[in-house]
């Protein structure tokens, strides 16, 4: 039967020599391919393979469109089955051929190379819609019913398919294109930018849509893991694989920072978060029991073996401490076919390092190669010694690629597939280089020198806050970098001035925190001495005694208690430009008299033992909005803290929702029963990168909602004397405004006594 | 009062204790010279085993009182009873072991409020003598009577600490978790696994201790090792019971617990 189809394929073929087709380049092509497709092609797709390209050379775009269609045809007729190939035809000319999108018929077609290795074999529709989808928003008429203007990004989208196609599920696709239709619909060129994957924040959606668990969702789990086991403390830098995909990263430890990708997705039946514990353990393990050694005189081949011998030793030395992660590491290490990799044809290079690595962990591997036996024998040798090193894993690296040395080791053509133990490190931590090469890759430099930090403090990462957009009812993803620092310091004793320049209103205070201090009175029963007799448990007692009770209860008093203050406060201060204006009645500056205000407001919170935090924030573009701890919440009214109060300065714009989303962040974590936020503002929220200030009016208000979900309760002093115009719109009715700045020292510390009375 | 027999105190069988240095030696010597003791450690670690097993040894009967919040000073000295012919003094467990002659051990002290405390201050220096102002009794105390306390400095907070005052009329013991190897020759004696198993449970421990100050208060504990090795000696599968046993109990935390399942599959193979 076979036979017989395949006997009539043929005839066909011959048949069909030469296309019914006037371009010679096709019939190039055609002739180059059809060999293939005759192979691939069941016998129905094959007369669609033929009708098609015939088709797609007569509908007036020239050769390319049958050129790229006989090339990948094959391919998707041989994975979607019969009629797929007609589909496609006929989506083709329907859809993007008859529309003003001609020009992406052959982005399209090219796009299936990707397509077919990213999808399973019923997904076809599904990627038809969705660049319907795409076509039918973006493509759109100025006048009249009829398109008739292309869609900026339908080619950017295509282009990128492949990348789409594997991070994300379909409906992930769909959240992305939504956002950048959202945003971009009326805008071209920043619509193309958006879908070619080249914006900041079409990478920022990408990411979020992308499928697999976040490294920082299990972050704290992760941390305590290394703690637990090995008492480390390492730090993390997350780095994100797609867009660097040229080159391949891998994770790695340095200057006691753990380099880690930022998305795992689950592998061999390992949950990711298992996948970062398995990561997290190899790299502390190289950092226990590796040395450097020195890398000048080693090739890269040598090298490479002397890695995995050098992970099988600390991982091995790991398991006897640890046995259980043995299983996990296992469970991660590729099992290749041993002849699966032709050393005529290829390099075997990165296959026989995988059936070492697992041969040299795995007691039940499946090779039987003598010379990896031998090394495995070898190996176990050197493990039963009492003390092992870093330089016994060169010399049994070395006497591996000698023994298994071959010609096809250096041809370009390299077996690659499944041999990639993804939790190993890329080993740099054990090689010292004395000679200087460029070879490292460090991809955080570039966030190193992004910024202008004169005093060149080690920069902590910032953290990334959603900006709301009114317009859009949207929040704008990781919008607004957050850095934060610890104020600088000066001299100490010009707060001490302040407050003695104060000393009478520091009296009056007294006298109010004094009133302040008692507050609700608790009772406390059941006490044996107490201001009270409590008659019911006094009764309960008479009558245990008449009933011949050995123990009656002898406390039947009742005593009172003062509560305790449970108050966590938070005072964000405004430090941007516009505080160095001065204010005429008295001479000084906004700044300066901000600078008493907290001051005394501070003095006065420690009289109360409050937990109290001060911070200042600016912004220069949503790049660098700069957050400034002054007081920490555990810290105490000192001449550290004063020193920092008495250094403000004040520059740039108020950012002020990101802000206060930062500040919200860490009073959340206060263990108290009332939270409260002050903000100290003298005008508008405000940045030079927005120019529609309703923009951030509305996001400050947001943040402020925020807050107040998380049981927050946010308070604005503005300075500023037209506040009024927008102030509710932020605060709705929580907020003062002071009138009288250079009041404002009078009148922080009593308006703080009042909110917590 | 004269039919009181302070030998029902006495402990029977010697409870185990490992020795982990010269702490026997040690307590001998501040019993023989009367000097009230106060030992120090974590939750578990065996403070209140090392007592009895010394009151075992030293052959005298042993008080216990376990502290808390709402005891008062009368609780501890006695009080008088309505009886339906008056009133009736009844001694409480300090007067008690004042009068007969017996070690009183008030474990975990600081849970007591610090106006209870101070009523132990006259029996602890060398007056060795307690007033019972209610009744107007002197209590010279028996010369066997010794004064115990525990303190588990981990509490330390600014509202649970001791008076100098009180600190300072003891002398003290520290006491921590054994080394491993001796803390799992404990669990395989208390429990019956095997030393394997042990020296597992030991680590799994020790796990949970480098995470205090990271969002568990104490580590676990011997107690609760000795819980687990116990389960698994009964069959139940060593990594239920080891979240049975040392996980559940020490945190609600759902990423300590996250992490700890990772600890846990880490150790045993």
């Amino acid at each position: 039967m076979q036979s017989l189809i395949k006997s009539s394929l043929d005839s066909m073929a011959d048949q069909h020599q030469s296309l019914n087709c006037s371009f010679n380049t096709v019939q190039r092509v055609f002739a180059a391919n059809i060999e293939q497709a005759t192979q691939k092609l069941s016998e129905q797709s094959l007369i669609e393979y033929y009708k098609g390209a015939e088709f797609l050379a007569k509908i007036g775009q020239g050769d390319a469109l049958s050129i790229a269609f006989l090339k990948i045809m094959p391919w998707v007729g041989e994975f979607y089955g019969d009629g797929s190939i007609q589909k496609i035809v006929d989506f083709t000319y329907q859809k993007i051929s008859r529309t003003p999108n001609k020009g992406a018929v052959e982005p399209f077609l090219n796009s299936f190379i990707d397509v077919v290795e990213h999808t399973n074999n019923a997904q076809l529709d599904e990627y038809l819609d969705l660049i319907e989808y795409h076509l039918s928003k973006t493509t759109f008429s100025v006048h009249g019913i009829h398109d008739t203007h292309t869609s900026p990004s339908l080619i950017a989208i295509l282009t990128n398919m492949h990348l789409l196609l594997e991070q994300l599920e379909f409906e992930g696709i769909y959240e992305w294109i939504n956002y950048g239709l959202k945003y971009f619909q009326d805008h071209p060129e920043r619509q193309e930018e958006y879908f070619s994957l080249s914006s900041a924040d079409s990478k920022a959606v990408f990411q979020r849509q992308r499928k697999g668990l976040l490294f920082s969702d299990v972050e704290r789990e992760i941390n305590l893991f290394q703690r637990a086991l090995w008492k480390t403390d390492f730090m993390y830098a997350p780095y994100s694989p797609n867009f660097e995909k040229l080159e391949h990263l891998h994770p790695y430890l340095e200057d006691s920072v753990i380099r880690l990708p930022d998305i795992y997705e689950p592998l061999n039946g390992i949950d990711a978060c298992k996948r970062y514990m398995a990561l997290v353990a190899h790299l502390i393990v190289h950092h226990q029991f590796t040395t450097k050694i020195v890398a000048d005189n080693v090739s890269p081949q040598q090298r490479f073996f002397t890695e995995i011998f050098e992970d099988a030793r600390v991982e091995y030395l790991a398991i006897q401490i640890y046995p259980g992660l043995k299983n996990l590491w296992l469970s991660l290490i590729p099992i290749v076919d041993e002849f699966d990799c032709d050393d005529k044809h290829q390099s075997c290079l990165r296959h026989r390092a995988i059936m070492l690595t697992r041969a040299l962990l795995d007691k039940n591997h499946p090779y039987k190669n003598q010379i990896i036996l031998d090394y495995v024998e070898k190996f176990k040798a050197l493990m039963s010694a009492e003390e092992t090193r870093t330089l016994d894993s060169l010399s049994l690296g070395l006497g591996y690629l000698i023994k298994t040395r071959s010609a096809s080791d250096t041809l370009a053509s390299i077996y690659f597939e499944n041999t990639e133990v993804t939790y190993r490190d890329d080993n740099r931590s054990m090689w010292l280089f004395i000679e200087e090469f460029d070879e490292e890759d460090n991809i955080f430099e570039h966030q190193k020198r992004s910024e202008d930090d004169e005093e060149g403090i080690e920069v902590i990462p910032p953290h990334y806050y959603d900006e709301w957009d009114y317009a859009y009812e949207s929040y704008k993803p990781d919008w607004a970098a957050v850095y934060e620092r610890l104020h600088s310091h000066t001299n100490a004793s010009k707060i001490e001035q302040i407050l003695d320049k104060h000393s009478t209103l520091v009296k009056q205070l007294k006298k109010v925190l004094d009133l302040l201090k008692p507050q609700n009175k608790k009772r406390l029963r059941y006490q044996e001495e107490g201001a009270e007799l409590d008659l019911d448990i006094a009764l309960r007692s008479v009558i245990d005694i008449k009933n011949g009770s050995p123990q009656p209860d002898t406390r039947i008093n009742v005593d009172f208690e003062h509560d305790s203050r449970s108050v966590s406060v938070l005072l964000l201060l405004d430090l941007s430009e516009s505080l160095n204006e001065v204010v005429e009645q008295s001479g000084q500056t906004i700044l300066e008299l901000s600078q008493e205000a907290v001051s005394l407001l501070a003095w006065a919170v420690e009289q109360l033992g409050d937990n109290f935090a001060i911070a200042g924030f600016n912004s220069d573009t949503r790049k660098k909005v700069m957050y400034y701890h002054i007081k920490g919440y555990n810290e105490h009214w000192d001449d550290a803290v004063k020193a920092r109060l008495a250094d403000l300065k004040a520059e740039f714009s108020t950012r002020m929702g990101a802000a206060i989303r930062h500040g919200a962040h860490y009073l959340d974590l206060q263990q108290s029963d009332k939270k409260l936020m002050l903000i100290l503002t003298d005008g508008e929220p405000a940045d030079i990168d927005v120019h529609d200030s309703k923009i951030l009016i509305q996001d400050t208000h947001k943040a402020v909602q925020e807050a107040q979900q998380k049981g927050m309760y946010p308070y604005c002093i503005s300075l500023d004397k037209k506040a009024d115009e927008y102030i509710a719109d932020i605060f709705g009715s929580h907020y003062s405004v002071i009138d009288r700045i250079e009041s404002l020292p009078q009148e922080l510390p009593k308006l703080f006594l009042s909110l917590t009375k | 009062m004269s039919d009181f027999d302070i030998n029902q105190f006495k402990i029977k069988l010697e409870p185990l204790y490992e020795t982990q240095s010269n702490e026997v030696e040690l307590y001998t010597a501040a019993y023989n010279a009367k000097l009230p003791v106060m030992v120090k450690g974590p939750t578990g670690c065996g403070k209140s085993r090392f007592i009895e097993h010394m009151a075992h040894k030293l052959d005298k009967p042993i008080i216990t009182v376990s502290c808390n919040e709402d005891i008062t000073a009368s609780d501890l000295i006695g009080r008088f009873l309505l009886d339906t012919n008056g009133t009736r003094w009844v001694d409480g467990p300090l007067t008690l072991a004042a009068r007969h002659g017996a070690i009183c051990y008030l474990d975990e002290i600081v849970e007591a409020r610090q106006d209870t405390m101070v009523v132990i201050h006259s029996l602890t220096d060398h007056r060795r003598e307690l007033m019972l102002d209610k009744k107007g009794e002197l209590v010279k105390a028996h010369s066997d009577f010794q004064l115990v306390i525990s303190y588990n400095p981990g509490y330390q907070s600014l509202m649970k600490d001791l008076k100098q005052s009180t600190k300072q009329r003891f002398t003290g013991m520290d006491f921590d978790y054994a080394n491993a190897e001796l803390e799992a020759s404990i669990v395989v004696k208390e429990s019956g696994v095997d030393t394997n198993i042990a020296t597992k449970l030991v680590k799994l421990a020790h796990a949970t201790r480098n995470l205090v100050g990271h969002g568990l208060d104490e580590g676990a504990s011997t107690r609760l090792l000795n819980y687990a090795g116990t389960l698994i000696a009964l069959g139940v599968g060593v990594k239920d019971a080891c979240n049975m046993a040392l996980i559940c109990p020490i945190t609600d935390d759902a990423e300590i617990r996250t992490t700890m399942s990772g600890a846990i599959d880490a150790i045993f193979d």
